[in-house]
């Protein structure tokens, strides 16, 4: 039973090692950070849209938008690239979208 | 019906050949005619003219109908063209006896149509090049002289429908170096010219709209039992843009399902290759007589085409994935059984002798994403094609990460990253599922593409392989500084296009980091870069004005701004640049980068106003030198469009950030 024990630890450790080492065998990778992205700006986009701060006539006819729920999308790329300069609470939406990306996933609502 | 004349068939042919004549006469000197009538202030009216002409051939054909009638009355009675005289040696032409025949029912062009497809079923059904060539010697010229008529060209096709797909097949020679006789290329040539015109007829009114050609052709070119002999007609048919779109893209669908079910695409093998000449010379004849290649040629000429087929939003990824390959080349053959048993014991080979295809796929694609931009359901498929072709070559990157596309395809790949460069700058950092779009979601603006983050990458990496590759896309992203402080400046939403190009730049520059080029091949990145920089800004890139408000006018025009300039050395030409070019190299990296677009975007946008009497700024025209040095140093802290100078060369810089 110890052997068996000490067995799959070292089964463990060997598992690790090797996924430690495919990871760093890999070139630059920004994928991560892209999911990350993604994920960052639909919640940046979903806070600002739950506290009202967005006025209305920005989110007019919106295809990303459905009853209050941000949807992930090409369309809200398009919607941000048109508004990467817009200032809501202070903070343009690429400052917003880059602070949440780099906090990701403990980013929070700060509203 | 009922109106039966007596005629002489050999004074009705008379009479056919010197109206012909007649028309041709007036068709060449038509222009000439009106052009004399109206100097001379006639009073005949003389804009009726083209359409009598038109009328006089439809008399032509109507006559020339007639004669053929008449002439197979006269051999229903038992006449031939050589008979044999009494108390005479030899064969003598004979005159045909008179004939009675009805005047208005021959007279329409629909019989000739219908005889001209039977003439044309028997030739074929002989299986016999010999007799079919004979059979058809007069079928070309009276294909030709019918291109216009629908009449005709309804009786044609309904008669000779499926059958005439399949001419090639039945024409081609047996031996011989050349495949196809002259005789039997024009045959090609016509049923092409009459398959093209056909395929834009329509017939019908309102609900009952419909194509000319019967279905069963239609069918018949969408099963494609032999699509070798269907792509002939279309080699051998005229220019792509003298076809039906639709019909173009189904036959190029067609073709491409033909070619990944493995069917039968190749010209046929004559006789068994004996020898390595032998299967070499065939190879050279399948890429001669390649139908798939012929069909992708004509559709990337149509254009819309082959927008209809990569533009589907259902079906264009399947064939993009076709295209976006490198199986594009004749297959090879086996080198194994020409070579000595001594050097070759046994067992396959891999194959040899392989001819490159790939110039009709790179033309179809770069075809498909060349509609202009815009509102049109053209410029959607064009967007649509842009996002299956960065997914295809995505997917063939991950399924085969060691193969290099051929060179022609990888240019279409480039050309098409330049065509959509705002799009895709605007894509970078986000991975949601790639789409068409308009721009800022608004139906009234033009079409625009978010593509994957991912796939975008996958596609670069494709398409940039060598320094200059990088070289020339960053030159481009340069230049393309002037458009994006132009349009940030005038569309009044909060757009920040220099912070996107800076996004795209970033992600060449870590691709080029990842390929570890050695010095000196930095060196030849950082010529081509200056080069196409320098290219675009001295060609007509100064031309471009955003002088309307920002619209879909406007934003189409920023959508297409530094696409269009291809390098090339016309601007060595320009004595100032060339001066410029020849000078320090710390000086034109400084200059010529970044503040040259920089204050060219502001002046398009209407921003800045240059100095009336400012000797860098003449005719629309930028020229860098001394002065301009001195006048940017003097309006650094000046304020344009919101930012001052200085901080627009900064975010300019910022974006093209020199991360060598």
């Amino acid at each position: 039973m110890r052997a068996l024990k000490a067995g799959t630890v070292v089964l463990l450790f060997m598992a690790f090692a090797l996924s430690a080492c495919t990871r760093d065998e890999e070139p630059h990778r920004p994928d991560d950070e892209v999911q990350r992205r993604d994920q960052a700006l639909v919640a940046v986009v979903q806070c600002l849209v739950d506290h009202d701060r967005i006025p209305d006539a920005h989110l007019r006819d919106q295809p990303w938008l459905v009853r209050d729920k941000v949807r992930g999308s090409a369309e809200l790329v398009e919607w941000l690239s048109s508004h990467r300069d817009t200032v809501y609470e202070g903070k343009t939406l690429q400052a917003w979208e880059d602070e949440a990306t780099a906090g990701w996933p403990g980013w929070r609502c700060p509203l | 019906m009922g109106d039966f004349v007596g005629v002489d068939p050999e004074n009705l042919k008379e009479l056919t050949k010197r109206l012909e004549q007649l028309h041709e006469l007036l068709a060449r000197h038509s222009p000439l005619i009106q052009q004399k009538m109206q100097k001379w202030g006639s009073e005949v009216a003389v804009t009726s003219l083209p359409g009598l002409i038109a009328a006089a051939l439809d008399d032509v054909r109507d006559m020339d109908a007639r004669t053929t009638r008449a002439y197979e009355l006269a051999r229903e009675q038992g006449w031939s063209v050589l008979s044999r005289a009494p108390g005479l040696p030899g064969l003598a032409f004979d005159r045909p006896p008179s004939v009675r025949l009805d005047w208005e029912a021959t007279g329409q062009s629909g019989n000739q149509g219908k005889r001209d497809a039977e003439t044309l079923a028997a030739a074929l059904a002989a299986k016999n090049p010999e007799e079919a060539r004979t059979a058809l010697l007069g079928l070309p010229e009276s294909l030709q002289r019918h291109l216009a008529d629908e009449d005709y060209q309804a009786a044609f096709w309904a008669g000779a429908g499926p059958l005439a797909l399949r001419a090639a097949r039945a024409l081609y020679e047996r031996t011989g170096s050349a495949l196809f006789s002259a005789e039997s290329v024009s045959v090609l040539r016509a049923l092409g010219a009459s398959l093209a015109a056909a395929g834009q007829m329509r017939v019908g009114t309102g609900k009952d709209r419909r194509p000319l050609l019967p279905d069963a052709t239609r069918a018949a070119l969408a099963a494609n039992s032999d699509p070798w002999s269907v792509g002939m007609l279309v080699k051998y048919g005229p220019e792509g843009r003298s076809w039906d779109s639709r019909l173009l893209a189904d036959l190029t669908r067609a073709m491409l399902d033909a070619r990944a079910a493995g069917k039968t695409i190749w010209p046929p093998a004559r006789g068994p290759l004996e020898t390595d000449a032998d299967a070499s010379r065939h190879q050279r004849l399948m890429a001669e007589y390649d139908a798939v290649g012929a069909v992708l040629q004509r559709a990337a000429e149509n254009g819309m085409a082959a927008r209809h087929a990569l533009g589907d939003q259902a079906t264009g990824l399947k064939y993009a994935r076709m295209l976006v390959s490198d199986s594009w080349h004749t297959p090879g053959y086996d080198p194994g059984p020409f070579l000595s048993s001594y050097a070759h014991p046994g067992g396959v080979l891999p194959p040899t002798g392989q001819v490159d295809l790939s110039a009709p796929t790179a033309a179809f694609l770069k075809a498909a994403v060349s509609a202009e931009r815009g509102t049109s359901a053209d410029a959607k498929e064009s967007a649509w094609s842009v996002v299956h072709i960065v997914q295809a070559t995505a997917e063939f990157s991950k399924l085969h990460p060691q193969t290099v596309l051929p060179i022609q395809i990888r240019q279409a790949l480039t050309y098409t990253i330049e065509r959509y460069l705002p799009d895709f700058a605007k894509s970078v950092g986000h991975d949601f599922t790639a789409q068409p779009l308009p721009k800022e979601n608004d139906p009234a603006n033009p079409w625009t593409v978010v593509v994957r983050n991912s796939e975008l990458e996958a596609m670069l990496a494709q398409a940039l392989r060598a320094p200059e590759d990088f070289g020339r896309l960053k030159g481009t992203l340069n230049a393309r500084v002037a458009v994006a402080v132009a349009a940030t400046i005038k569309d009044p939403s909060d757009a920040d296009y220099l912070s996107e190009i800076a996004g795209l730049y970033g992600m060449v520059q870590r691709l080029q980091n990842d390929r570890h080029f050695a010095d000196e091949q930095l060196r030849d990145e950082e010529e081509t870069r200056n080069q196409t920089a320098l290219a675009i800004l001295a060609g007509g890139f100064g031309a471009l004005s955003f002088s309307n408000p920002w619209g879909p006018g406007t934003i189409a025009q920023f959508l297409t701004g530094g696409s269009a300039p291809v390098v090339n050395e016309s601007f060595d030409t320009d004595h100032a640049l060339r001066a410029l070019k020849d000078n320090a190299d710390a000086f034109r990296k400084q200059v010529l980068q970044i503040e040259v677009p920089v204050v060219r975007g502001l002046i398009a946008s209407g921003a800045l106003h240059p100095p009336r009497d400012a000797s860098w700024y003449t005719n629309g025209r930028l020229t860098p030198n001394a002065e301009f040095v001195e006048w940017l140093s003097d309006h650094a802290e000046t304020s344009y469009g919101g930012r001052t100078l200085l901080q627009w060369i900064r975010a300019a810089q910022e974006a093209m950030r020199m991360q060598q």
